[in-house]
């Protein structure tokens, strides 16, 4: 396009052009790979996060087992929920996942469902990882949590994905520091299963 | 019948068994846990400023062909076109060249403060961008030099986590075609721009080539990485506004004057920004490299000062930022600093053109004028806080120090007569304390107030100071200084209304705003002035009715001289109590929009653009009309993959100005704009 002679500059900047090179050899580095990430890659359903089978014996993933049919007693709680349980006399004695879908016999005392109230326990909500922030990342992840006897958490599962591992993780390692309020059968407190919904949102 | 009723008995139990099946795998669940967090690092409601920004959806749409065409979408913006994609601006300002505002890409400034160029967006890939912002006035303490009549960030777009891929082709008249290419997965992306046309005026092709390549990582420990490379070339005839005089702008508006001309320029930017939280706090370091080369024969000079030349600078950067949040009061400590180091050079010849009737038609090269090298360093520690005493009450203070050195090397040696003088090898320090102050009001949930005090500078550009010309001293320019008092108010309501007003009042002191002299027609460097500038902005979206959408931008503003006093020939002649030149008082956009929710996110949208009169020379003699121009743009998706597009700009070939001036020497001069032109462009997007 150009018919015009263009004054050419003899380029004397020899120190800048090195400065300039290192730091776009730099900067490749970094577009290339380094450090090595922690890649923002969709989970691999593959890849859970490690169960704590000890506590619970040959308990299944929840999905796979029936869930007896308990009423909610208590609706008005600000979070309840049921699954599951197993009839335990005390936090520090085994947990036994129930054996078949009857687990809940008809003259069992009726079962007061785990909560989790957050605001009660002090539960704090996960952070939106930076990363996610940054990328516009939202997504609901749901997770699978049995919870002991005592109120804590002995495994934590991704029951559904948000699609992106870095909410999936951070939704995690949140929950695995909650305290729940055990579902109760009469006086004994037992463990069980809940799902606890969380929601990544980003306004604006 | 029997067999029938049994397969069908079959099928109920079936289907009643696997209903159960799927009821007894569902487990009940607690309530909802929603986290909530913003995009922005600082709500708007709670900024003590003017601030627009505008979707990177909405830019790709439809794609402008100049960056003028979305800018001018906010109120109080007038970005003209003087060729290609080059530019000048206005905003709470005269239409003007002068280093007054501060270009960004995602936050990284685009050129080193020292060597400010006004078409700073044709380096970068608009038509690609993720988003735009603007913060009208002297903006925040992340804002230094160059940042009085506005801060512009365009944002790069965010690299998609699954595989997608998209293309647009876009034809238009004049020879225009352009294709936008963009693809990514897993924390890439890269972004390709390719645009042509031969002009609509003689000699005024363009060309364009552009890359945009960003990763975002996670990196171990929560911190987050993002890496961003930008390159852009621009080739172009014809570098200027190329205008006429009034006869040939109304008759004869395709003819060019300066053929001769033209620029091209290389832009490449390379930054990797890592952050990473602690405990109520956010550690961010962008560190950063660029280079900028231009070669020109600017259009503007080839009467008075014709000359060739070539600018270039590297540079080294960093943004080192340090927040902290504490419980109390929502208090907020935001520390940090910013860097550069850009040494460049300029190497300028005379030329001697050859004139057949008014046209240049060619030009031999003359003797080197200027030939230097200058570095220029800055250092700008600054530091800010916030507090909220009472909850919607937000107090905001910041100060910021810059300390701005060019060291400058002159191998030809000084020259203190003539046209070309060249000043002696030196180094030349600006000292510079910036403070800024800001309270926002929540008055709602949805509304807010916000008042805010500003003060900026900017020093003198490196040409302004070492290409010394035929003024007398130039080393001895001063920073200008700005001061701005601003107060606002936001609304949005639940159907998507928006209202933004504000009010603002800024003072220039110790202005050196290029002056294009009356008499000799020469342009003089003027360091006394002050000026002042007030005006009120206006933008509201409000929808109609289902599908139907209004939006408008507005503003009115006055540009005064306060003390002016400038050599006109033999004497002074003072223009205080004078409007500046290219200053229209009014600007307008106002956007009427249909999308009903049939079209599945097409839409049409009909602007109607004022710009209202002013004067064309700073003694008010001669005055531009004005004008108003219709544009008609519409997006319609075609199946899941492919989308129209289009735009006629200018639908009622108005004939208008993109910029006009006065001088006794050469008379009153327009630059025509685009008469009525279509562009038409197919996208098709790709997903697995």
């Amino acid at each position: 396009m150009m018919d015009c002679a263009v004054p050419i500059l003899v380029a004397t900047h020899a120190r800048a052009l090195k400065a300039i090179g290192l730091s776009a050899l730099l900067h490749a580095a970094a577009l290339a790979g380094w450090p090595p990430p922690s890649a923002l890659e969709p989970p691999r359903p593959a890849r859970l996060e490690p169960i704590e089978v000890a506590l619970i014996g040959a308990a299944a993933p929840p999905q796979r087992r029936p869930r007896p049919a308990v009423p909610r007693l208590d609706s008005a709680a600000p979070a309840i929920a049921s699954t599951r349980t197993a009839v335990t006399s005390g936090a520090d004695e085994p947990i036994h996942p129930p054996q078949d879908a009857g687990g809940e016999s008809c003259c069992e005392e009726p079962l007061v469902e785990a909560r989790a109230d957050a605001a009660a326990l002090n539960n704090p909500k996960p952070p939106y990882p930076l990363a996610a922030r940054r990328q516009g990342i939202e997504g609901r992840v749901l997770l699978d949590v049995h919870v002991r006897p005592d109120g804590t958490c002995a495994e934590v599962r991704i029951r559904a994905s948000s699609g992106h591992r870095l909410l999936d993780q951070a939704a995690l390692d949140a929950v695995r520091r909650w305290r729940f309020l055990p579902a109760r059968r009469g006086a004994r407190t037992v463990d069980s299963w809940v799902v606890v919904p969380i929601r990544f949102h980003l306004d604006g | 019948m029997e067999s029938h009723c049994r397969r069908t008995l079959i099928l109920l139990t079936a289907f009643a068994a696997s209903f159960a099946a799927t009821a007894a795998e569902e487990s009940p669940s607690l309530d909802e846990v929603v986290v909530t967090a913003t995009r922005e690092e600082r709500p708007k409601s709670e900024t003590p400023a003017s601030v627009h920004t505008l979707s990177g959806e909405a830019i790709r749409q439809n794609p402008p062909t100049h960056p003028s065409q979305l800018m001018n979408q906010l109120p109080g913006v007038w970005v003209n076109t003087t060729s290609g994609e080059g530019h000048m601006t206005a905003i709470r300002q005269p239409l003007t060249t002068a280093p007054v505002y501060l270009y960004l890409e995602d936050g990284v400034p685009t050129r080193s403060t020292g060597f400010f160029n006004h078409n700073a967006l044709y380096e970068i890939n608009v038509p690609q961008a993720g988003g735009l912002e603007l913060i009208k006035g002297p903006g925040s303490v992340l804002h230094g030099s160059d940042a009085i009549g506005g801060v512009i960030n365009v944002l790069t777009r965010t690299p998609p986590q699954a595989p997608e891929a998209e293309a647009a082709l876009e034809l238009g008249a004049h020879g225009f075609a352009r294709l936008l290419a963009s693809g990514g997965g897993g924390g890439w992306r890269v972004d390709v721009n390719r645009t042509q046309t031969d002009g609509w005026r003689d000699a005024t092709g363009y060309e364009r080539e552009s890359l945009t390549v960003r990763r975002d990582r996670a990196l171990d420990g929560g911190a987050y990485a993002k890496t961003v490379l930008s390159y852009s070339h621009i080739d172009q005839q014809t570098a200027g506004s190329s205008a006429l005089s009034r006869s040939d702008y109304e008759n004869d508006p395709t003819i060019n004057y300066t053929p001769i001309s033209f620029r091209e320029v290389t832009a490449l930017r390379v930054s990797t920004t890592w952050e990473r939280e602690t405990d109520g706090g956010l550690l961010s370091l962008t560190p950063y490299a660029r280079y900028n080369d231009m070669d020109i024969l600017p259009n503007w000079s080839l009467s008075y000062d014709p000359g060739v030349y070539n600018t270039r600078h590297y540079s080294l950067g960093l943004l080192a930022k340090l927040r902290r949040d504490f419980a109390p009061l929502r208090a907020r400590l935001t520390v940090g600093a910013d860097l550069d180091h850009s040494p460049g050079r300029r190497l300028e010849h005379r030329i001697t053109p050859t004139k057949t009737g008014k046209i240049y038609t060619a030009y031999s090269l003359g003797p080197v004028i200027y030939d230097y090298d200058v570095t220029f360093q800055a250092f700008s520690p600054y530091v800010q806080g916030e507090l909220s005493p009472l909850a919607p009450l937000r107090l905001t203070a910041g100060l910021r120090y810059d300390a701005i050195r060019y060291d400058y090397d002159n191998p030809l040696g000084p020259l203190d007569t003539g046209n070309w003088k060249r000043p002696p090898s030196t180094t030349l320090d600006y000292r510079h304390l910036s403070p800024k102050l800001g309270v926002t009001w929540r008055l709602t949930a949805h509304q807010n107030l916000f008042a805010a005090y500003s003060h900026g500078f900017r020093v003198p550009s490196e040409s302004q100071l070492f290409r010394q010309g035929s003024a007398a001293d130039t080393l001895g320019l001063k920073p200008v200084k700005a001061d701005q008092l601003e107060i606002g108010w936001r609304a949005t309501g639940a159907l998507s209304q928006r209202l933004e007003v504000s009010l603002y009042h800024l003072t220039k002191k110790d202005d050196i705003l290029t002056f294009r002299n009356p008499v000799t027609g020469l342009n003089e460097v003027v360091n006394a002035g002050e000026t002042r500038h007030y005006g009120l902005e206006l933008g509201f979206g409000l929808p109609l009715a289902a599908g139907l959408a209004l939006e408008a931008a507005w503003s009115y503003s006055r540009h005064t001289y306060e003390q002016w006093v400038a050599r006109a020939g033999a004497q002074n002649v003072d223009y205080s109590g004078n409007e500046m030149e290219a200053a229209p008082r009014t600007l307008g956009s106002t956007r009427l929009s249909y999308a009903p929710a049939a079209w599945r996110g097409g839409r049409v949208t009909l602007e109607w653009l004022r710009l209202g009169a002013y004067w064309e020379d700073a003694a008010n003699t001669y005055r531009y009309e004005g004008h108003d121009l219709l544009h008609l743009r519409a997006h319609y998706p075609v199946g899941k993959r492919f989308a129209v597009f289009g735009q006629v700009y200018n639908l009622t070939d108005e004939r208008y100005a993109e910029s006009a001036s006065f001088t006794t020497a050469r008379g009153e001069e327009l630059a025509p704009g685009l008469p009525r032109t279509f562009y038409a462009g197919v996208r098709y997007g790709w997903q697995p």
